[in-house]
Protein backbone atom coordinates (compact mmCIF):
# COMPACT_ATOMS: atom_id res chain seq x y z
CA UNK A 1 0.00 0.00 0.00
CA UNK A 2 2.98 2.36 0.70
CA UNK A 3 4.19 1.73 -2.77
CA UNK A 4 0.73 2.61 -4.45
CA UNK A 5 0.50 5.69 -2.05
CA UNK A 6 3.90 7.07 -3.39
CA UNK A 7 3.61 6.37 -7.11
CA UNK A 8 -0.09 7.94 -6.60
CA UNK A 9 1.33 11.36 -4.97
CA UNK A 10 3.96 10.88 -7.60
CA UNK A 11 1.50 10.63 -10.38
CA UNK A 12 -0.91 13.90 -9.22
CA UNK A 13 2.58 15.60 -8.76
CA UNK A 14 3.90 15.13 -12.23
CA UNK A 15 -0.06 15.44 -13.52
CA UNK A 16 0.13 19.25 -12.16
CA UNK A 17 3.76 19.80 -13.10
CA UNK A 18 3.14 19.20 -16.84
CA UNK A 19 0.38 21.15 -16.98
CA UNK A 20 2.18 23.85 -15.29
CA UNK A 21 5.13 23.69 -17.51
CA UNK A 22 3.34 23.07 -20.28
CA UNK A 23 1.52 26.79 -20.61
CA UNK A 24 5.11 28.38 -21.11
CA UNK A 25 6.72 25.68 -22.96
CA UNK A 26 4.20 25.23 -25.43
CA UNK A 27 3.68 28.71 -26.84
CA UNK A 28 7.50 28.80 -26.93
CA UNK A 29 8.04 25.78 -28.76
CA UNK A 30 5.11 26.59 -31.26
CA UNK A 31 6.72 30.38 -32.07
CA UNK A 32 9.92 28.44 -32.36
CA UNK A 33 8.25 26.26 -35.23
CA UNK A 34 5.63 28.33 -36.50
CA UNK A 35 5.81 31.75 -35.85
CA UNK A 36 2.81 34.02 -34.55
CA UNK A 37 0.11 31.11 -35.63
CA UNK A 38 2.85 28.52 -33.66
CA UNK A 39 2.81 30.45 -30.79
CA UNK A 40 -1.46 30.87 -31.15
CA UNK A 41 -1.63 27.31 -31.35
CA UNK A 42 1.01 26.31 -28.73
CA UNK A 43 -1.07 28.66 -26.25
CA UNK A 44 -4.30 26.89 -27.22
CA UNK A 45 -2.12 23.33 -26.27
CA UNK A 46 -0.68 24.83 -23.20
CA UNK A 47 -4.06 25.84 -21.85
CA UNK A 48 -5.51 22.63 -22.56
CA UNK A 49 -3.21 20.74 -21.12
CA UNK A 50 -3.71 22.95 -17.95
CA UNK A 51 -6.95 21.33 -17.52
CA UNK A 52 -6.32 18.15 -18.97
CA UNK A 53 -2.92 17.35 -17.36
CA UNK A 54 -3.45 17.34 -13.49
CA UNK A 55 -7.24 15.83 -13.99
CA UNK A 56 -5.28 12.67 -15.63
CA UNK A 57 -2.82 12.86 -13.05
CA UNK A 58 -5.35 12.44 -10.36
CA UNK A 59 -7.00 9.77 -12.06
CA UNK A 60 -3.81 7.86 -12.55
CA UNK A 61 -3.30 8.72 -8.79
CA UNK A 62 -6.26 7.12 -7.44
CA UNK A 63 -5.94 3.79 -9.83
CA UNK A 64 -2.24 3.63 -8.67
CA UNK A 65 -3.56 3.94 -4.77
CA UNK A 66 -6.06 1.27 -4.98
CA UNK A 67 -4.13 -0.76 -6.58
CA UNK A 68 -1.75 -0.81 -4.12
CA UNK A 69 -4.89 -1.23 -1.43
CA UNK A 70 -6.01 -4.41 -3.32
CA UNK A 71 -2.35 -5.69 -2.82
CA UNK A 72 -2.43 -5.00 0.75
CA UNK A 73 -5.23 -6.95 1.41
CA UNK A 74 -4.53 -9.69 -0.81
CA UNK A 75 -1.25 -10.60 0.95
CA UNK A 76 -3.35 -10.46 4.51
CA UNK A 77 -5.86 -12.59 3.29
CA UNK A 78 -3.05 -15.22 2.91
CA UNK A 79 -1.46 -14.45 5.92
CA UNK A 80 -4.62 -15.23 7.83
CA UNK A 81 -4.28 -18.95 6.75
CA UNK A 82 -1.96 -20.32 8.97
CA UNK A 83 -2.19 -19.88 12.66
CA UNK A 84 0.31 -17.87 14.18
CA UNK A 85 -0.04 -19.89 17.83
CA UNK A 86 -2.08 -22.49 19.35
CA UNK A 87 -5.73 -21.29 21.16
CA UNK A 88 -5.36 -20.14 24.18
CA UNK A 89 -6.49 -22.55 27.30
CA UNK A 90 -8.20 -21.12 30.63
CA UNK A 91 -7.70 -22.83 33.50
CA UNK A 92 -9.78 -24.48 36.37
CA UNK A 93 -14.35 -24.06 36.06
CA UNK A 94 -13.59 -20.61 36.82
CA UNK A 95 -11.57 -20.48 33.40
CA UNK A 96 -8.55 -18.46 35.19
CA UNK A 97 -6.42 -16.36 32.43
CA UNK A 98 -3.00 -17.12 33.18
CA UNK A 99 0.15 -16.06 31.10
CA UNK A 100 0.46 -17.82 27.79
CA UNK A 101 2.30 -21.28 27.58
CA UNK A 102 3.61 -22.06 24.46
CA UNK A 103 3.80 -25.52 26.06
CA UNK A 104 0.70 -26.25 27.84
CA UNK A 105 -1.09 -25.06 24.36
CA UNK A 106 0.94 -27.40 22.61
CA UNK A 107 -0.22 -29.98 24.37
CA UNK A 108 -3.90 -29.24 24.40
CA UNK A 109 -4.04 -28.64 21.13
CA UNK A 110 -2.65 -32.36 20.74
CA UNK A 111 -5.34 -33.44 22.81
CA UNK A 112 -7.95 -31.84 20.89
CA UNK A 113 -6.67 -32.24 17.13
CA UNK A 114 -6.41 -36.31 19.10
CA UNK A 115 -10.33 -36.64 19.57
CA UNK A 116 -12.07 -33.29 18.85
CA UNK A 117 -15.56 -34.81 20.13
CA UNK A 118 -14.25 -35.71 23.70
CA UNK A 119 -11.20 -33.68 24.61
CA UNK A 120 -12.35 -30.15 23.20
CA UNK A 121 -14.20 -29.17 26.42
CA UNK A 122 -11.79 -30.59 28.83
CA UNK A 123 -11.16 -28.03 31.99
CA UNK A 124 -7.90 -27.79 32.32
CA UNK A 125 -6.16 -27.66 35.90
CA UNK A 126 -2.73 -28.35 34.81
CA UNK A 127 0.27 -29.89 33.05
CA UNK A 128 3.27 -30.91 34.77
CA UNK A 129 6.32 -32.14 32.61
CA UNK A 130 8.20 -34.86 34.11
CA UNK A 131 11.79 -35.80 34.20
CA UNK A 132 13.62 -34.36 31.11
CA UNK A 133 16.56 -36.69 31.87
CA UNK A 134 14.37 -40.03 30.50
CA UNK A 135 14.68 -40.70 27.23
CA UNK A 136 11.13 -40.60 26.57
CA UNK A 137 9.95 -37.40 28.16
CA UNK A 138 6.22 -37.53 29.27
CA UNK A 139 3.51 -34.87 30.10
CA UNK A 140 0.81 -35.55 32.91
CA UNK A 141 -2.37 -33.17 31.86
CA UNK A 142 -4.59 -32.99 34.64
CA UNK A 143 -8.28 -32.14 33.75
CA UNK A 144 -11.53 -31.78 36.03
CA UNK A 145 -12.89 -34.69 33.80
CA UNK A 146 -9.31 -36.93 32.86
CA UNK A 147 -5.87 -37.42 33.84
CA UNK A 148 -4.03 -38.25 30.36
CA UNK A 149 -0.24 -39.24 30.43
CA UNK A 150 1.24 -38.43 27.09
CA UNK A 151 4.45 -39.22 25.65
CA UNK A 152 6.02 -36.33 24.20
CA UNK A 153 8.38 -38.49 21.93
CA UNK A 154 5.93 -40.89 20.21
CA UNK A 155 3.05 -38.05 20.23
CA UNK A 156 0.45 -40.26 22.03
CA UNK A 157 -1.28 -40.78 24.59
CA UNK A 158 0.28 -43.68 27.06
CA UNK A 159 -2.54 -43.57 29.18
CA UNK A 160 -5.75 -41.99 29.97
CA UNK A 161 -8.30 -42.36 33.11
CA UNK A 162 -11.40 -40.69 33.90
CA UNK A 163 -11.03 -38.57 37.37
CA UNK A 164 -14.01 -39.75 39.12
CA UNK A 165 -12.32 -43.07 38.58
CA UNK A 166 -9.34 -42.57 40.85
CA UNK A 167 -9.52 -43.75 44.37
CA UNK A 168 -6.25 -42.43 45.82
CA UNK A 169 -2.47 -42.10 44.55
CA UNK A 170 0.49 -43.22 46.13
CA UNK A 171 4.31 -42.17 46.21
CA UNK A 172 6.37 -45.33 44.99
CA UNK A 173 10.33 -45.21 44.18
CA UNK A 174 9.82 -45.20 40.41
CA UNK A 175 7.07 -42.37 40.39
CA UNK A 176 3.14 -41.57 41.57
CA UNK A 177 1.15 -45.12 41.63
CA UNK A 178 -2.86 -44.36 41.20
CA UNK A 179 -5.36 -47.12 42.41
CA UNK A 180 -8.68 -46.87 40.69
CA UNK A 181 -11.50 -47.50 42.52
CA UNK A 182 -12.89 -50.44 39.99
CA UNK A 183 -10.60 -52.64 37.56
CA UNK A 184 -10.17 -51.29 34.41
CA UNK A 185 -9.16 -53.03 31.12
CA UNK A 186 -6.09 -52.98 29.84
CA UNK A 187 -3.79 -49.67 29.79
CA UNK A 188 -0.91 -49.43 27.62
CA UNK A 189 2.06 -48.97 29.85
CA UNK A 190 5.26 -47.14 29.04
CA UNK A 191 7.83 -49.14 27.46
CA UNK A 192 11.04 -47.69 29.43
CA UNK A 193 9.74 -49.44 32.78
CA UNK A 194 9.37 -52.90 30.95
CA UNK A 195 6.29 -53.53 32.67
CA UNK A 196 3.57 -56.09 31.24
CA UNK A 197 -0.28 -54.77 30.71
CA UNK A 198 -2.11 -56.11 33.28
CA UNK A 199 -5.36 -57.14 32.67
CA UNK A 200 -8.27 -56.19 34.87
CA UNK A 201 -6.03 -54.70 37.43
CA UNK A 202 -7.47 -51.98 39.53
CA UNK A 203 -3.83 -50.32 39.36
CA UNK A 204 -2.68 -47.81 36.46
CA UNK A 205 0.43 -48.82 35.50
CA UNK B 1 2.30 -45.61 37.51
CA UNK B 2 3.20 -41.79 36.73
CA UNK B 3 7.11 -42.47 36.11
CA UNK B 4 9.06 -39.43 37.68
CA UNK B 5 12.55 -39.85 40.22
CA UNK B 6 12.37 -36.56 41.38
CA UNK B 7 11.18 -36.35 44.24
CA UNK B 8 10.17 -32.51 44.63
CA UNK B 9 8.13 -33.27 41.51
CA UNK B 10 6.51 -36.33 42.81
CA UNK B 11 5.02 -34.03 45.77
CA UNK B 12 3.65 -31.68 43.29
CA UNK B 13 2.36 -34.12 41.20
CA UNK B 14 0.91 -36.19 44.58
CA UNK B 15 -0.08 -32.82 45.58
CA UNK B 16 -1.81 -32.25 42.35
CA UNK B 17 -3.90 -35.84 42.25
CA UNK B 18 -4.83 -35.20 45.84
CA UNK B 19 -6.43 -31.98 45.45
CA UNK B 20 -7.90 -33.10 42.17
CA UNK B 21 -9.46 -36.33 43.28
CA UNK B 22 -10.98 -33.64 46.24
CA UNK B 23 -12.79 -31.39 43.98
CA UNK B 24 -14.08 -34.49 42.14
CA UNK B 25 -15.29 -36.50 45.17
CA UNK B 26 -16.71 -32.66 46.47
CA UNK B 27 -18.65 -32.38 42.99
CA UNK B 28 -19.30 -36.28 43.28
CA UNK B 29 -21.18 -35.88 46.96
CA UNK B 30 -23.07 -32.67 45.86
CA UNK B 31 -24.54 -34.40 42.63
CA UNK B 32 -25.57 -37.19 45.19
CA UNK B 33 -27.64 -34.93 47.51
CA UNK B 34 -28.75 -33.35 44.44
CA UNK B 35 -30.07 -36.37 43.04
Amino acid sequence: MLTGSVQAVKSIGKGLFSGITGVVEKPISGAKKGGVGGLFKGMYVGAKGLAIKPVAGVLDGVSKLTEGVSNTIDKDTSLQTSRMRFPRAFYGKERIFKSYNMSHMYVMNFLMNKNPKKYSDLTLLEIVFLDQKQKNQYCLVLTLERVFLISMEKKSIAWKVKSEKMKESFRSEDGIEIILKKPTKAIPVSEIFGVIIHFFSNKLR
Amino acid sequence: MIPCKDSNKKTEIYTLLHALHEVVEDTLEKKRIRD
